[in-house]
């Protein structure tokens, strides 16, 4: 009876456990979850940096769009010349994402303005220094290194023939600082406007001994200073020149003025004025001339005046050089007054000597070649052709990857002798950005004249 | 004669077993079930697949799992710089026995890397600001099509962390059934610059309801 009981029990259980699982009344099964807690996205960066020229020019893109770098990227010497620096990716956005540029806006000669007469700036060549320390603390001032440099002017003027015009002064004044021991000359006109002789007259220079010399016509005659001047500091130097009609004859008169005192006196009777009609040239005469051992200048100048409209001030006193703005009202009847203050980044768009309208530019080939990734912006075209403000695009590096470049120049064949030193002023920049464009971007420019390239 | 053998044979036999007591009485009753079954519950269990990867809600017992090799939002590996996004597409699966009748999505708090306000200049909220944008979208089947893109379950670009609470589709989900959404994060063309260089993270928890 116990075994009956307990099989028909068993059998009621099974038949309840299989009613139930196959209706779901005991489907206690939870809702399926899945939870995803990796998702992430992120926002690229553009860090980049540049060396070159043992210089280091970075930017951070969150920080800044652009930044003015100092030195320069592409050759500082002579053409031919070539130098190489590198780009550095080191932000995150990717390789894919990014757009390299490069690009000049334009491309002139760097002047030397004349603040008395704008047409007439200087042209300054080879490795001229712009804003150095001038007589008044500011930056008025140019240096030259005597290795070649000079500066000229690009129009051709006549000079006044003090003999014709009797009872004229005229004058010629500079500052200048140096501690040379070799001499050098100051300032002269002359026929050519380039580093070659010809019809050279007032010439101011320096003898070896730091002397002052002044050859105020092509037959030699001389107005010296038996005072020496190389001791590094700045001074002025004033020449007036002058006639006289004497009942003997016509007389010309010479003074040398240094720091406002006459330091010495030339002309007299029968001396005569050479009516010159030429360019002014600032650190260079030649040596025929002078007869000193170099035909360049080292030191520093500031500051030429010239007064050829016979009503040349008398020296300047001490209180009228004691500052800027006392010279300043000194110079004011100045017809031709060159400061020397400029930057080095003002330019001259022609016409010029010699070459006349056709640009310098021309005649300087440019080569910009990039590697890792390769790219070429510019191979063997004129610089006037490639500073046009167009983008000279080439592949942007990767990040962690330093981009390698090299910038280089040559001589156009139409290269005219004329334009060798001419400083070239095509300011570079380099531009990486995002595709599609937006303002992410990072500039590096080199605006300064120490990016000139030199033709 | 055959015959009297055969008695013979059949009477030693009963006489056998009456010995050994075997039919000595008729006492058990014995009865053989050949058909005692049981059935578990249907369930609902979601798979989630991106490229190769693949999760299971089932590889936990709860039937809640925590999936960390597909990342929605497209990753790192490719900054976003402005005007570019980067699209993730992810299937789920009814692998249960069980249809479901919604398919739920809680987001979590998105945060980022550098913190808000920190560094120079101060990194703006990537989460809120909308110059990140995520847009998501479902549709059924195992290919994403906008065509029938579902509208509840959907959201249009906008910044992470405006999300709401949840996003849910109410309907049919047949068990083997899938659903393909899509996501798509993108920096904005007009993003500032002082986005750059954020990376930004958010939890999303998918929830199949029978």
């Amino acid at each position: 009876m116990n075994v009956r009981f307990a099989m028909a029990a068993g059998a009621v259980v099974l038949a309840l456990v299989a009613w139930t699982g196959t209706t779901g009344t005991y489907a206690g099964f939870p809702d399926a979850a899945l939870g995803n807690p990796t998702n992430t996205a992120a926002s690229g960066a553009l860090t980049l940096r540049a060396d070159y020229q043992s210089t280091t020019c970075a930017l951070v893109g969150s920080q800044a769009t652009s930044t003015t770098c100092t030195g320069s990227i592409a050759p500082t010497t002579t053409a031919p010349a070539g130098v190489t620096s590198s780009i550095t990716n080191l932000g995150s956005a990717p390789a894919s994402r990014l757009t390299e540029s490069v690009t000049a806006p334009s491309c002139a000669p760097a002047q030397l303005a004349d603040a008395a007469s704008a047409a007439r700036p200087m042209l300054p060549r080879y490795n001229t220094g712009f804003r150095a320390a001038d007589p008044w603390g500011g930056t008025s001032a140019i240096t030259l290194s005597g290795g070649g440099d000079y500066a000229s002017t690009v129009v051709s003027q006549a000079q006044p023939n003090p003999l014709i015009s009797l009872g004229s002064t005229y004058g010629l004044g500079i500052w200048f600082k140096t501690s040379t021991t070799v001499g050098g000359p100051l300032f002269e006109i002359a026929t050519n406007a380039t580093a070659t002789s010809g019809g050279d007259d007032r010439v101011l220079y320096m003898r070896a001994n730091g002397t002052l010399a002044f050859v105020q016509n092509t037959s030699g005659a001389t107005t010296s200073s038996s005072k020496a001047y190389n001791d590094g500091a700045w001074h002025f130097a004033y020449v007036t020149m002058s006639a006289l009609n004497l009942v003997l004859g016509v007389t010309s008169s010479t003074t040398l003025y240094v720091d406002g005192v006459s330091a010495g006196t030339g002309g007299g009777l029968l001396v005569g004025y050479g009516a010159d009609t030429g360019y002014w040239h600032l650190g260079w005469a030649p040596t025929t001339v002078t007869g000193l051992s170099s035909a360049y200048f080292t030191g520093s100048l500031s500051e030429f005046v010239v007064f050829d409209n016979a009503g040349a001030p008398a020296a300047p006193s001490t209180a009228q050089r004691a500052s800027q703005a006392a010279f300043d009202t000194w110079a004011a009847s100045a017809t031709d007054r060159w400061p020397l203050g400029d930057s080095g980044t003002t330019t001259f768009a022609g016409p010029y000597p010699v070459i006349g309208a056709t640009s310098p530019c021309t005649m300087l080939d440019l080569t910009w070649m990039f590697a890792n990734p390769d790219g070429t912006a510019a191979s063997g075209i004129r610089l006037s052709a490639f500073a046009t403000g167009a983008a000279h695009t080439v592949t942007a590096p990767a990040p962690g990857v330093t981009q390698t470049m090299t910038i280089s120049t040559a001589r156009d064949p139409t290269y005219d002798a004329y334009v060798s030193g001419l400083h070239l002023y095509a300011p570079l920049s380099l531009t990486v950005g995002t595709s599609p464009a937006s303002a992410w971007m990072l500039t590096f420019s080199w605006p300064g004249a120490a990016a000139e390239f030199i033709a | 004669m055959p015959l009297v053998w055969l008695s013979c044979a059949v009477a030693a036999v009963l006489l056998s077993l009456g010995v050994t007591g075997t039919l000595a009485s008729w006492t058990q009753a014995v009865i053989t079930n050949d058909t005692n079954t049981v059935a578990t519950a249907q369930a609902v269990i979601l798979r989630e697949s991106s490229g190769a990867a693949s999760c299971l809600s089932s590889a936990a017992a709860s039937n809640s799992s925590t999936c960390s090799t597909i990342n929605k939002y497209g990753g790192t590996a490719t900054p976003l710089t402005p005007g570019t996004n980067q699209v993730t597409t992810v299937t789920f699966t009814d692998i249960g026995a069980a249809a479901a009748s919604s398919f739920v999505l809680i987001p979590g708090a998105c945060s980022q890397s550098p913190a808000v306000g920190s560094g120079t200049p101060a990194a703006p909220n990537l989460c809120t600001s909308g110059d990140l944008t995520v847009a998501i979208s479902c549709s059924p089947g195992t290919t994403y099509s906008s065509g029938s893109a579902w509208t509840d379950l959907a959201y249009a670009a906008a910044a992470p962390g405006a999300l709401p609470a949840s996003l849910t589709h109410t309907g049919a989900w047949a068990a083997g059934g899938s659903v393909t959404c899509q996501f798509t994060v993108a920096l904005i063309a007009g993003a500032a610059v002082s986005d750059q260089g954020i990376t930004l993270s958010q939890p999303l928890t998918w929830t199949l309801k029978q």
